[in-house]
C-alpha cells in the first residue's frame, strides 16, 4: 500500500492520542480541557458537503453575464435562461464560489487509463482513485474523504447520510482514514434515533449519577482498550488494522464523554420523528430539515448529505416529458452537447438538485448564531461524480462552494480549463480539496493523490 | 450515482480484473495435472466425465508447496453476531444487533476478514452493548432461574455471583475459558458499574454491576472477532494449526452460522477435535442439529452470490411499466426465494437442481407474476412450466435485481453469470466512451434491440461479447421476472450463448437451456465450490489452497453436487485449519 497517508500534516492517531491524553480519568479537569481546546485551535466553520450524481450541461450550468455573454469572475448571473442549472441559487450568489473546469485527474493513471469505473464516487471527496488491482469496481481507496478529515480535525462525528444509498451498496462517498467506505445512513427515523434519541435539549434537569455514570464508562472503555491492545500485540501488522479502527473508535467514543458538549444555539428545538422514507418530492427537503436542526442543536459540525431521492429511477415531479424519464438511461445517458433538447433537459434535472441547494441555504440562514447566522459559519461543498455523463467523463466536474464560512473571496466564477476530452484536462480537483483543508489548518502539500499536489491558484481570490 | 453507469450488481467481486498477478486469488490454475498431485483425479457418481481433471489440476506441487495462509482475526458478521445473540441471552437480544452496519462486502462476501472495526461500528457496538445491558439486569431479580436468592443477600455476596456469570456468559461469548487476569478485569467494570446504582440497595447496585459487565463483554474484542491465531507458543513464520476452541468456532460458525454449542464446545476441551474424521463428524452433527439455522446460513450466502437485494434502487419498480408490482412483492419474492432455498435442502441441495428445479414457491401474491392464480397466503410447491423456468436464475429474486426499474438488464444477468457461475472476471471498462451515435427510436422495440445497437459496435463489443450472450438468453423475464414472448409489440429473442469456458461454451436456445448447460458444467461445478469457500472461509482463495479446494470439489462432485458434502469436506480440509503464525507487528 502506498504511503501516501504520511503526506496528511499531523497523523490523526498522533492527534488522537494528543486529545485522550488529556481527557483520560480527568473528569474534572474537563473546564480546563475546553479552554486548552479553545487556545490550540481556533473554531472552524462547519463543513458540508451536498452531492448529487448525473454530472453537468455546461452551457446552460455555468454562469453568464448579464447580456448573455461569457461570464467574467465577477458581476455574472445565474438566471439567463428559466432552465439554467444554477437559478435557483441567484439569491444566494454573493456567497458563492462556483469552480469551472476541475478535472478528477487523480482517476487516470498516467497514460490516461481509467482507475476504476467507480471513480466519480471514490475520487471527488478523497482526491484518490480506487484499489481498482483488486477490482474494477472497487470502492476502497488508500486515504480518508475530506468530510471525514475535517470531522476528525473539528473532532467531532460527522452525520453522513444518503437516501439511496443501501445497506450493501457499491456507492459509497465517504472513506475513513485507511480508505475503507464509512457506510452512510439512509433512513431518517434510524437518524432521528441516533442524533436525538437521548438529546435532552437545552432545558433538561441534571442527573445526580452522571459523574458516576461517566466514570463507569470509562473504566468500560479502559477495559476494552486493554483488552484490544493486548489482542493487538499478537498480531502481525496488516491484522493490527482491524483494531485499530476498534481502538480509535473507542477514543472517540472516551473524547465524547469527556468533553463537554456544545451548547445548543438559540434556535434549537428537539425535533419530532420524521417519517419513513418516501423517495418523493419533498424527501430531500426533510433530510436538509433534520441536518440543519442538527446544527442548531449543536450535535455536529460536519455533515456529508445526498440530495439526490431517487438515484437511475424517475422524478415525476419534474415538467414535461422529464416527469416519465429515468434520470440515468434517459437524460444523463440521452444528453448530447449538441442536442438543444437534451441539454435542457439535463439542466432541468441539475436545477431540481441546485433547488434543494437553495432551501438548504434558506434554512441555515434562518437560524441565529452569535452576531449572524448558522450559513455565516459554515461551508458548503457541493459536487457531482461526473462532468459530461453519457460519456462517463470525469473531467470539468462542476464544483461549487457556498456559505459564509472561510476566508475566500466570495461571488466569484473560477474558469479553469474547459477544453472537453480528458487528454486536455489540466486542473486536477486535489488541488480545491488542498486549499480547503489548509484553510482548516491541515498545512499539508497534498490531500489525495501525490501525484497532484499543490494548492488552487484562483482559490483564495 | 456511479452504480447506475457500473453495470455490476453488488455481492460478486469475482476475480481480480486486470488478470492473475502472483499470488492472484479466485484465478483457476492452469496447467493440467502436475506430476505428483494430492487431488484425485476421478470422475466419481454423479460428476460430470473431466470433473476430476479440473478441480485435480488445482492440487499442483506448487499448491501442496505453497505455505498455509497466515494467521488472523474475522469480525463476526452481523447474521453471526445476531444468532450468538440469541443462542447466549435468548430471542429479544437478536434484535438488538439490527442497528450494526450491514457488511461490507467490498471483496465479495459478508463474510470478508478484510472487516475491521471502524469508529462508526463502534458507535453501533456500543448502543447494541446497552441493550445487552439492560437484558441481563433485568434477569437480575431474586427470584431468578440466573441467580440464587442468596446472591442478593450483600454486596460481595452479590459480587461472587457476577464472578460465576462472568466466567459462564464470558466464557461462551469468548467462545473459550476466560483467563483468570480477563475475570479480575471485568469485574473492575463490574465495581464501577455497581457505584451507579442506588446507594444501600444491593439488587440496584447488582443490576448495574451486571449492566456495565455486560457491556463490557460483548464490546470486548475477545467477542466480536474469532481468532485463528493458534497456540500462543507458535514460533512466528511456522506452520501452526488453530487451537480446538477456535477450530470449534470455525466449525460451527461455517456450518450453521452460529456459535459452538455445549457439545462442540466439550469436545474441544477434550481434544477431540483432531482429526478429519472427529471434525466432520461434528460438522454434520452441526448441520443436522440446527436445520433453521443451516437454511439461513444457505439463504443468506446464496442471496450475497446472486446479487439479490432488495434495497437495491432497481427494486424500486417503475409503476407504469409493472402496474402489478406494490413494494410488499419485495418481501414476498425474498420470501419465495428461501422458501424455494429450504426445500432445495431437505431434497438434498444439489447444485444441478438449484439450477433446474421447476418446483415453484407461490401464493396469492406471486401468482400473477407467474400467470397463476392462488388464494394462499402461505406459499404452495408448484410446478412451474418446464419451457418456462429452471431454478433460482429464473426466480423474481434474482431476475428482479439483475435489472432496472423499468426493465430488463442484459448486462446485469450476463455479468451475474460471467462472475458467478463461471468465477471470470468482466474486462475492465475502458477510460473513456467515444462520442455516442444517435439512435432511431422507431426501429427499436425490444430491449435487446436497443442493446444490441450500443454493444455492437467494436469498441463495445470487445468487452459486451463476453457476457451479453448469457444475459440475452434471460430476455424471456422482463424486469420483474415475468415471462414474455413479444415486447412492445416485437418478438422477443431469448437465444444465445454461453462463452469464454474451457468446454462449456455453445449456442443456448434460452434461460432453461443456459441453466441447464451450466449446471452439467464442471466448470460451473468447480466454481460453486470457490464461491462457497470464499465466503465460508471469508477470503478468496490462493494457491496454497488449491488441494483443499480439488479435495472438496471432488467430494461434493462425488456425493450428487450435495452443499452440505462440500462445506463437510472444506470444514475438514487444511484451508479450515492450518496456518503460518506471522510474526507479531510484521508485514
Amino acid at each position: 500500500m502506498p504511503k501516501v497517508g504520511r503526506t496528511l500534516g499531523i497523523s490523526r492517531r498522533a492527534w488522537m492520542k494528543t486529545f485522550a491524553g488529556i481527557g483520560v480519568g480527568a473528569p474534572l479537569f474537563k473546564g480546563l480541557l475546553r479552554d486548552a481546546l479553545a487556545q490550540a485551535m481556533p473554531t472552524y466553520p462547519r463543513f458540508v458537503v451536498l452531492y448529487n450524481p448525473h454530472g453537468c450541461a455546461a452551457d446552460l450550468w455555468r454562469p453568464r453575464a448579464p447580456d448573455g455573454s461569457a461570464a467574467a469572475e465577477t458581476g455574472w448571473t445565474l438566471t439567463f435562461d428559466p432552465d439554467s442549472s444554477l437559478g435557483p441559487l441567484e439569491p444566494h450568489k454573493d456567497s458563492m464560489v462556483i469552480f469551472d473546469g476541475l478535472d478528477l485527474n487523480c482517476n487516470f493513471d498516467d497514460g490516461g487509463g481509467y482507475l476504476g469505473h467507480n471513480g466519480g464516487a471514490v475520487a471527488p471527496l478523497t482526491g484518490r482513485h480506487a484499489r481498482a488491482t483488486e477490482n474494477a469496481d472497487s470502492m476502497r481507496t488508500t486515504g480518508p474523504s475530506i468530510d471525514t478529515f475535517l470531522a476528525d480535525r473539528l473532532q467531532t462525528e460527522p452525520f453522513l447520510f444518503s437516501p439511496t444509498d443501501y445497506s450493501g451498496s457499491n456507492l459509497a462517498i465517504s472513506f475513513d482514514m485507511s480508505g475503507e467506505r464509512i457506510p452512510n445512513e439512509y433512513e431518517l427515523p434510524s437518524s432521528f434515533k441516533k442524533w436525538f434519541g437521548t438529546f435532552m435539549g437545552p432545558a433538561a434537569t441534571p442527573d445526580p449519577k452522571a459523574a458516576l455514570r461517566q466514570k463507569a464508562d470509562l473504566a468500560t472503555l479502559d477495559y476494552l482498550n486493554a483488552e484490544a491492545g493486548l489482542l493487538r500485540t499478537r498480531l502481525a501488522a496488516s491484522e493490527r488494522v482491524k483494531l485499530d479502527g476498534q481502538i480509535e473508535g473507542l477514543n472517540l467514543l472516551r473524547q465524547k464523554l469527556t468533553t463537554a458538549p456544545l451548547a445548543p444555539l438559540a434556535g434549537c428545538a428537539k425535533p419530532t420523528q420524521p417519517p419513513p422514507p418516501d423517495y418523493g418530492p419533498t424527501m430531500i427537503h426533510l433530510v436538509l430539515q433534520f441536518t440543519a436542526q442538527l446544527f442548531a442543536c449543536n450535535l455536529t459540525r460536519v455533515a456529508t448529505v445526498g440530495i439526490d431521492p431517487v438515484n437511475s429511477g424517475k422524478m415525476p415531479w419534474l415538467p414535461g416529458p422529464l416527469a416519465t424519464m429515468a434520470c440515468h438511461n434517459d437524460i444523463a445517458h440521452g444528453y448530447r452537447p449538441d442536442d438543444a433538447q437534451s441539454v435542457r433537459n439535463l439542466s432541468i434535472l441539475q436545477r431540481w438538485y441546485a433547488t434543494q441547494v437553495a432551501d438548504f441555504v434558506t434554512m441555515l440562514k434562518a437560524i441565529p448564531e452569535g452576531n449572524g447566522t448558522v450559513y455565516d459559519n459554515t461551508v458548503i461543498l457541493w459536487t457531482n461524480e461526473l462532468g459530461d455523463p453519457a460519456r462517463h467523463m470525469n473531467n470539468n466536474l462542476p464544483f461549487v462552494l457556498l456559505g459564509g464560512g472561510g476566508a475566500w473571496k466570495k461571488g466569484r466564477y473560477v474558469k479553469l480549463s474547459t477544453a472537453p476530452e480528458y487528454a486536455q484536462s489540466t486542473d486536477p480537483h486535489t488541488r480545491l480539496l488542498t486549499s480547503l483543508v489548509n484553510q482548516y489548518g491541515a498545512n499539508v502539500t497534498v490531500f489525495g493523490d501525490p501525484r497532484y499536489p499543490g494548492e488552487l491558484p484562483k482559490f483564495m481570490g | 450515482m456511479a452504480s447506475a453507469c457500473t453495470g455490476r450488481i453488488s455481492g460478486g467481486a469475482g476475480a481480480p480484473a486486470n488478470g492473475p498477478a502472483a499470488g492472484a486469488a479466485g484465478v483457476s490454475v492452469t496447467g493440467g495435472p502436475a506430476t505428483g498431485a494430492g487431488g484425485v483425479a476421478t470422475t466419481g457418481a454423479g460428476g460430470a466425465a473431466g470433473a476430476g481433471i479440473v478441480s485435480a489440476s488445482l492440487c499442483t506441487s506448487a499448491a501442496m508447496a505453497a505455505a498455509p495462509p497466515a494467521t488472523r482475526i474475522r469480525r463476526l458478521t452481523r447474521f453471526e453476531l445476531t444468532n450468538t445473540l440469541v443462542d447466549l441471552l435468548g430471542a429479544n437480544a437478536g434484535p438488538l444487533a439490527a442497528g450494526l452496519e450491514p457488511d461490507s462486502q467490498a471483496l465479495g462476501y459478508s463474510t470478508g476478514d478484510q472487516r475491521g472495526v471502524s469508529d462508526a461500528y463502534v458507535g453501533g457496538l456500543s448502543t447494541m452493548a446497552q441493550g445487552l445491558g439492560a437484558l441481563v439486569r433485568a434477569t437480575a431479580v431474586s427470584p431468578s432461574p440466573t441467580f440464587a436468592t442468596t446472591c442478593f443477600a450483600t454486596d460481595d455476596a452479590a459480587r461472587a455471583c457476577a464472578d460465576k456469570l462472568v466466567r459462564d456468559l464470558g466464557g461462551r461469548a469468548f467462545r473459550r475459558p476466560l483467563e483468570d487476569r480477563e475475570v479480575t478485569a471485568l469485574l473492575g467494570v463490574y465495581d464501577a458499574g455497581r457505584a451507579t446504582g442506588t446507594d444501600g440497595d444491593v439488587t440496584s447496585r447488582m443490576q448495574a454491576g451486571l449492566d456495565y459487565t455486560t457491556r463490557a463483554i460483548f464490546q470486548s474484542p475477545h467477542f466480536i472477532f474469532r481468532t485463528e491465531l493458534g497456540a500462543t507458543t507458535a514460533l512466528a513464520s511456522t506452520a501452526t494449526t488453530l487451537t480446538p476452541y477456535e477450530l470449534a468456532s470455525a466449525l460451527s460458525y461455517g456450518t450453521i452460522a452460529s456459535p459452538p454449542d455445549a457439545t462442540l464446545t466439550a469436545a474441544a476441551a477434550a481434544g477431540a477435535l483432531g482429526t478429519p474424521d472427529q471434525i466432520g463428524a461434528q460438522a454434520r452433527r452441526l448441520i443436522a442439529s440446527r436445520p433453521d439455522r443451516f437454511k439461513a446460513m444457505v439463504g443468506e450466502f446464496t442471496v450475497e452470490w446472486l446479487g439479490i437485494n432488495f434495497d437495491k434502487p432497481a427494486w424500486n419498480k417503475d409503476a407504469k411499466a409493472y402496474p402489478k408490482f406494490a413494494s410488499t412483492l419485495k418481501t414476498t419474492f425474498a420470501e419465495e426465494t428461501q422458501a424455494f432455498l429450504a426445500d432445495w435442502i431437505d431434497a438434498g441441495s444439489s447444485l444441478p437442481r438449484l439450477l433446474t428445479s421447476t418446483d415453484g414457491f407461490v401464493n396469492r401474491d406471486n401468482a400473477p407474476i407467474y400467470g397463476l392464480t392462488s388464494t394462499s397466503a402461505t406459499f404452495v410447491k408448484t410446478p412451474l412450466p418446464a419451457g418456462q423456468r429452471a431454478g433460482i436464475l429464473t426466480q423474481p429474486a434474482f431476475l428482479g435485481s439483475a435489472a432496472h426499474t423499468d426493465g430488463s438488464s442484459p448486462v446485469y444477468r450476463g455479468l451475474a453469470v460471467l462472475s458467478q457461475l463461471l468465477c471470470k472476471s468482466a474486462p475492465p471498462v475502458p477510460a473513456m466512451v467515444p462520442p455516442l451515435p444517435a439512435v432511431d427510436k422507431t426501429m427499436i422495440k425490444t430491449t435487446r434491440q436497443r442493446y444490441e445497437v450500443h454493444e455492437t459496435a467494436a469498441f463495445c463489443a470487445a468487452c459486451h461479447s463476453t457476457f451479453d450472450p448469457m444475459g440475452y438468453t434471460f430476455e424471456s423475464y422482463d424486469g420483474l421476472g415475468q415471462w414474455r414472448t413479444m415486447e412492445n409489440g416485437a418478438a422477443v429473442d431469448p437465444s444465445g450463448a454461453i462463452v469464454g469456458t474451457d468446454a462449456s461454451d455453445g449456442p443456448m436456445a434460452n434461460a432453461v437451456a443456459l441453466a441447464t448447460a451450466l449446471a452439467a458444467s464442471p466448470e460451473v461445478q468447480a466454481c460453486y465450490a470457490r464461491q462457497v469457500f470464499r465466503f465460508d472461509v471469508g477470503r478468496l482463495e490462493t494457491d496454497a489452497d488449491g488441494c483443499s479446494l480439488a479435495q472438496a470439489t471432488t467430494a461434493y462432485q462425488a456425493k450428487n453436487l450435495d452443499l452440505r458434502e462440500l462445506l463437510v469436506a472444506l470444514a475438514t480440509s487444511p484451508a479450515f485449519r492450518a496456518r503460518t503464525a506471522t510474526p507479531p507487528g510484521g508485514p
